[in-house]
């Protein structure tokens, strides 16, 4: 991530909790948590990465990232949530942080894989839960629920994920845990493993052939 | 007719709910050696005992526990056998001292506690702010910018839980005034979110909301001195109430303490200010403008009465005039924070 971009993801990030400083009701984000606040904006940025930028790694994001999760778990825990629920999300949501940090990261190592993660991006964290949000909020059925298939894509993305963390509407138990970000991760890691050591082999074999020639 | 009736009788069952208790007193049995035992008292919650009984000594302490509506015939198990549990005390002194408030004041919901700040204290945000520096200008080791994050993050929360204050509580007294004076005792609601200290005193009776919340209550009876009670309950509003005797501040001259701020409300539901009100002066004339006092304080109170809700100037007044020792202790209150005090005046 660039420094600028990073730079802004922390401040945004900790506008949540900063904003309560000014002490009135309307600026202050409880009930919601504060922890899937600073999950959803880090989950958001992640967007600048796996674009080639080598400056941040995931790694690193991640590290800049736990100074204002601390912060946002102290503001949860005044809010009245236990220590071990504030405690739970703030390392699943870093969970989700790091893992889509690093498969967009090594995705960006070769052309095809950049390509698709990009594309796996923009589909599956971003896409599939605008396109629940448009069927659920604009429907002039208040019941309406999206496709079941689609909700459960939805479940992948790691922004929709920090987005019910943040609104406190995700399941309980262990079915609160980001099984489906961290999977679709992996997924995507493996793949872009895979398009790395193709995109390596090909141009080994091409350079081989020029080399013939 | 009938249905006038039926709505009368639910009324009544609902008040009487209002008045259920979550704590009861009961009598306890501790047999040394015992520093701490818990009693478990399922949905109502649990206790915890602290004592410091020696080999041979035993104590016996009539101490407030958790109860709720269902849960009365539960016989809590204990964590240790050392601490028995003997059985709950009647207490009609008690009982007869809650019922004899008046019911209009008795059975009104209880005040909100004030909103617990959530701002981090400016060290915490201070040292985020410096930690993610140094991660920045460590970024190109990741694991140095790791362990520097994580002990920045660690060293963070340490700092919000070190400055981290209690809820603070609030006091309101509510007073019913007649034709011709007070309407029996007042109620004095002291209320807070999450913890309250109740001190030594137990309370008449305390309110729970969402009732159905678990209660933590913590018992130290270690030493010769009184038993001190503490209960929690995570996110619910603990309001205790006890009685009010001191005399409630009438439009003629206020008797009560020095109020920084006082509104009236006529029969016809009109607000008016009245600025400061101090001790022994006559009610301030109006102010100018449509000022209401706080949305908070003045909910479900009787329409076509008239109102006086006032803000007292400093944490315990009347203390020094009451004489009474229960006003200047401040039951409900633990002393790190002065509560704010408010006064509700119904009638005449």
């Amino acid at each position: 991530m660039r420094g600028l971009v990073l730079a802004c993801t922390f401040a945004v990030s900790a506008a949540s909790v900063l904003l309560e400083l000014a002490g009135s009701p309307a600026w202050s984000l409880a009930p919601a948590s504060h922890v899937g606040w600073v999950a959803l904006v880090w989950s958001a940025a992640l967007t600048f990465a796996g674009f080639g930028e080598r400056a941040w790694s995931a790694t690193a994001s991640a590290a800049a990232c736990l100074p204002v999760l601390a912060l946002a778990v102290g503001a949860d825990l005044r809010v009245g949530d236990a220590w071990i629920d504030a405690c739970v999300r703030a390392l699943a949501a870093l969970a989700v942080i790091v893992a889509w940090g690093v498969a967009l990261g090594r995705c960006a190592r070769s052309e095809l894989g950049a390509r698709v993660g990009r594309t796996a991006w923009f589909v599956l964290a971003l896409g599939v839960p605008a396109l629940v949000a448009a069927l659920e909020w604009g429907s002039a059925d208040e019941a309406a629920r999206a496709p079941a298939w689609l909700a459960f894509a939805s479940e992948a993305s790691p922004v929709a994920w920090s987005r019910d963390l943040a609104a406190r509407q995700l399941p309980s138990g262990w079915r609160a845990l980001p099984l489906a970000p961290l999977g679709a991760a992996a997924l995507l890691f493996a793949g872009a493993t895979r398009f790395a050591g193709a995109t390596r082999f090909a141009g080994a074999t091409r350079f081989g052939r020029k080399e013939r020639a | 007719m009938r249905r006038a009736l039926l709505v009368c009788v639910l009324l009544a069952a609902d008040a009487r709910a209002t008045d259920a208790s979550r704590l009861r007193i009961a009598e306890l049995s501790a047999t040394g050696p015992l520093a701490s035992a818990t009693l478990d008292f399922g949905g109502a919650g649990r206790a915890t005992v602290r004592l410091d009984l020696a080999e041979g000594e035993s104590r016996s302490l009539s101490v407030p526990l958790p109860t709720r509506e269902g849960f009365e015939s539960l016989v809590p198990s204990a964590s240790d056998p050392r601490l028995r549990f003997v059985g709950w005390r009647p207490d009609a002194e008690r009982e007869r001292a809650f019922a004899s408030l008046p019911l209009a004041l008795r059975t009104r919901s209880v005040p909100p506690a004030p909103a617990r700040s959530l701002a981090p204290s400016l060290a915490a945000l201070t040292l985020a702010v410096a930690g993610a520096l140094f991660v920045s200008r460590v970024r190109t080791n990741r694991p140095r910018a790791l362990l520097v994050g994580a002990l920045t993050a660690a060293a963070v929360l340490a700092l919000e839980l070190a400055f981290d204050a209690p809820p603070l509580p609030r006091i309101v007294l509510d007073f019913e005034l007649g034709a011709d004076g007070p309407v029996g005792d007042g109620v004095r609601w002291t209320s807070a979110r999450d913890r309250l200290d109740l001190g030594v005193e137990p309370p008449l009776s305390l309110a729970v909301e969402p009732t159905e919340t678990a209660l933590d209550v913590r018992i130290d009876a270690r030493g010769a001195g009184p038993v001190r009670t503490t209960v929690s309950g995570r996110g619910a509003l603990l309001g205790r109430a006890d009685a009010a005797r001191e005399a409630p501040p009438d439009r003629a001259g206020n008797r009560w303490g020095d109020l920084a701020a006082v509104w009236t409300r006529d029969e016809a539901g009109n607000w008016t200010e009245h600025g400061p009100w101090a001790f022994g002066d006559p009610l301030p004339t109006a102010r100018t403008g449509d000022r209401r006092p706080p949305g908070w304080i003045n909910p479900a109170l009787p329409q076509g009465r008239k109102l006086l809700i006032g803000r007292a100037s400093e944490p315990q007044p009347g203390a020094s005039l009451s004489g009474d020792p229960a006003v200047g202790s401040t039951p409900g209150v633990s002393g790190r924070a002065d509560p704010e005090v408010w006064i509700r005046v119904t009638g005449p």
